[in-house]
């Protein structure tokens, strides 16, 4: 078992111009967590995730660890206002560039220990070719899809 | 070898150990000012370099190193490492923000004090670490401008830091070195950092007290702050308060104890680490080991300066510079610590300047009547850490939350207002060390 026979190779991409209503009504679907935003020859630029836009509306003071608990605190009001106004930006103001890949070739034991041990969780690791153009994507319940032969069920 | 040879050889060998301490302590210096390499990396390699090349041996070069300042620094660090995990300081600072209703103004005095207050038995860095995300929250929370708030800690970091045996860690090696005591900075030192404090909130309130306006709304909102939620494990804050309580009671009775600070700091932070089962190298993964390594090494850079008679010349030099008068030489060392201080770190400077003071004792009259000169340097070297937004370590800490928080600290911007600041606290302090000690 290796990445490129795990994979999900149809997958939804986002170019840097498109507008972030497009990206939320995707991510609004089933089963889409990870939106790879890419150039014309298919490179990935970086990723949109919920994860990363929550990121992107909170403070750098509270996403780098040094106020990592504001427990004590109401609602921020710049939070709110940023997440109000995600469906009026651009996909290139809220992509993230962090994401985690791997080549066709990975195992799904390397896999599989990307999405336990990775420092942020994984959401879902792009598979990249050697010339950086993106050719599938894979989520942790894509392992045991193909290891146990499950058929989707719609 | 014949006699004269040996006597040449002699000659050479301690010219080219001279000439060699000086090319390190240049480098190291040139260095640190560069700052592209961090900084205990710089001094250890400097250290290392004064060793290979026989300035000093390794057991001389061991001496040098004051393991009472050491001590005292890791002490410390860990005992706020274990009790920062409580959430206590966050609790002071919401507390006191929420005590002058959300009134802006006076909002940032408050901040200010608990951070001056805090600098003054923590290491500033520490404080500065702990208060300014809070501050960022507060005033995103009330759309506050941060900037006036960023600005103003800065400075009473490094007034409250000043202002005990602790503080900052040009007291540290002062007081480690020239035995003076937790009290005698409290009594010497101390009254001057509330006038200076005040001294410069004027000025801030004339520069920034307009544009700190909020709506009714934004009050209401930090009151609504539960600085309660901010405790986090009630055992272990009883615990570090205790051992806090000891440690600061134990710097006070230090003379009566016949105690170095090391020894209440490390016996504090083991004690501590022994009765909450706190994880040992979970703590000490919190203390600053660049600060430790940096001091070590200027410790033993400077130690071979002193082997070289480098520093008994330069003493030389400033005993004739004053003319041997006690209080010429203290201003000159007051106003010099301050303005070196602004542009470089101070470390380096008062680990050099510390064997040069004692070099002047004997040709003062004795210990006791160079006291005013170790004031001098003590007061020049953390006030003048205000001079310029790269003067001290919690200044470039700030600076850099505020420029990831979009508001950033510009150098010139924030030297136009804080030179001028620190100039007028070191006017000040001139004429405290007139009335007091001179």
């Amino acid at each position: 078992m290796i990445a490129s026979n795990i994979m999900v190779s149809n997958v939804i991409t986002l170019k840097d111009d498109d507008s972030m209503r497009t990206a939320l009504g995707h991510l609004g679907g089933k089963r889409i967590r990870v939106l790879p935003v890419v150039d014309e020859a298919g490179h990935v630029k970086g990723v949109i995730t919920s994860r990363t836009l929550l990121r992107g509306a909170l403070p750098r003071y509270i996403t780098s660890g040094e106020l990592a608990d504001v427990s004590f605190a109401p609602d921020l009001p710049s939070f709110s206002e940023h997440i109000e106004k995600l469906s009026t930006m651009k996909v290139s103001e809220c992509a993230s560039k962090e994401f985690h890949s791997a080549s066709p070739d990975t195992s799904a034991t390397e896999l599989a220990a990307l999405f336990v041990n990775a420092e942020n969780p994984a959401e879902g690791i792009l598979i990249i070719d050697s010339s950086g153009v993106l050719q599938g994507i894979i989520a942790p319940w894509d392992i045991f899809k193909r290891a146990l032969s499950i058929k989707e069920t719609s | 070898m014949t006699v004269e040879e040996g006597v040449a050889h002699a000659a050479y060998s301690l010219d080219f150990h001279f000439y060699a301490a000086i090319a390190v302590f240049v480098l190291v210096y040139a260095m640190l000012v560069w700052e592209k390499v961090n900084r205990a990396i710089v001094a250890m390699t400097g250290a290392g370099f004064v060793v290979l090349l026989g300035v000093q041996t390794q057991e001389k070069a061991i001496h040098g190193i004051d393991f009472n300042t050491i001590g005292l620094l890791v002490g410390m660090m860990a005992i706020v490492s274990v009790s920062q995990k409580t959430g206590m300081f966050q609790y002071l600072a919401i507390k006191s923000a929420k005590a002058v209703k959300g009134d802006p103004w006076r909002m940032l005095v408050a901040l200010s004090v608990v951070t001056a207050v805090l600098s003054a038995f923590l290491d500033n860095v520490t404080t500065v670490l702990l208060i300014v995300p809070l501050t960022l929250l507060i005033t995103d929370e009330m759309k506050l401008p941060s900037y006036p708030f960023l600005v103003s800690q800065i400075l009473a970091s490094n007034i409250g830091g000043a202002a005990t045996l602790i503080g900052d860690p040009p007291n540290i090696m002062i007081g480690s070195s020239v035995n003076l005591t937790f009290l005698d900075f409290l009594i010497n030192v101390a009254p001057l950092m509330p006038i200076v404090f005040i001294a410069t909130l004027i000025p801030l309130k004339l520069i920034y007290g307009r544009s700190l306006t909020v709506t009714g709304e934004a009050k209401a909102r930090i009151m609504r702050f539960n600085e309660g939620e901010a405790l986090k494990d009630i055992p272990l804050l009883k615990k570090s308060l205790l051992i806090l309580g000891i440690v600061i009671i134990g710097f006070i009775l230090q003379e009566h104890l016949h105690l170095h600070p090391a020894t209440i700091a490390m016996t504090g932070a083991v004690v501590l680490m022994l009765i909450s089962g706190e994880d040992f190298d979970g703590v000490m993964a919190h203390v600053e080991w660049t600060t430790i390594f940096f001091f070590i090494g200027l410790f033993i850079l400077v130690h071979g300066l002193v082997e070289v008679q480098l520093i008994s010349m330069l003493a030389g030099g400033m005993l004739n510079l004053t003319g041997g008068d006690i209080q010429v030489a203290s201003y000159v060392i007051l106003w010099v610590s301050a303005v070196a201080s602004a542009l470089v770190d101070n470390i380096p400077f008062v680990a050099t300047m510390i064997p040069l003071i004692q070099d002047l004792a004997p040709s003062f009259g004795g210990e006791e009547a160079i006291r005013p000169l170790w004031w001098a340097l003590s007061i020049g070297a953390c006030l003048g850490g205000n001079g310029s937004i790269i003067g001290a370590s919690a200044n470039v800490i700030v600076a850099g939350f505020a420029h990831r928080a979009g508001q950033p600290i510009m150098f010139l911007k924030f030297m136009l207002i804080a030179f001028p600041l620190m100039i007028m606290s070191i006017i000040i302090s001139t004429f405290f060390m007139m009335l007091y000690h001179l």
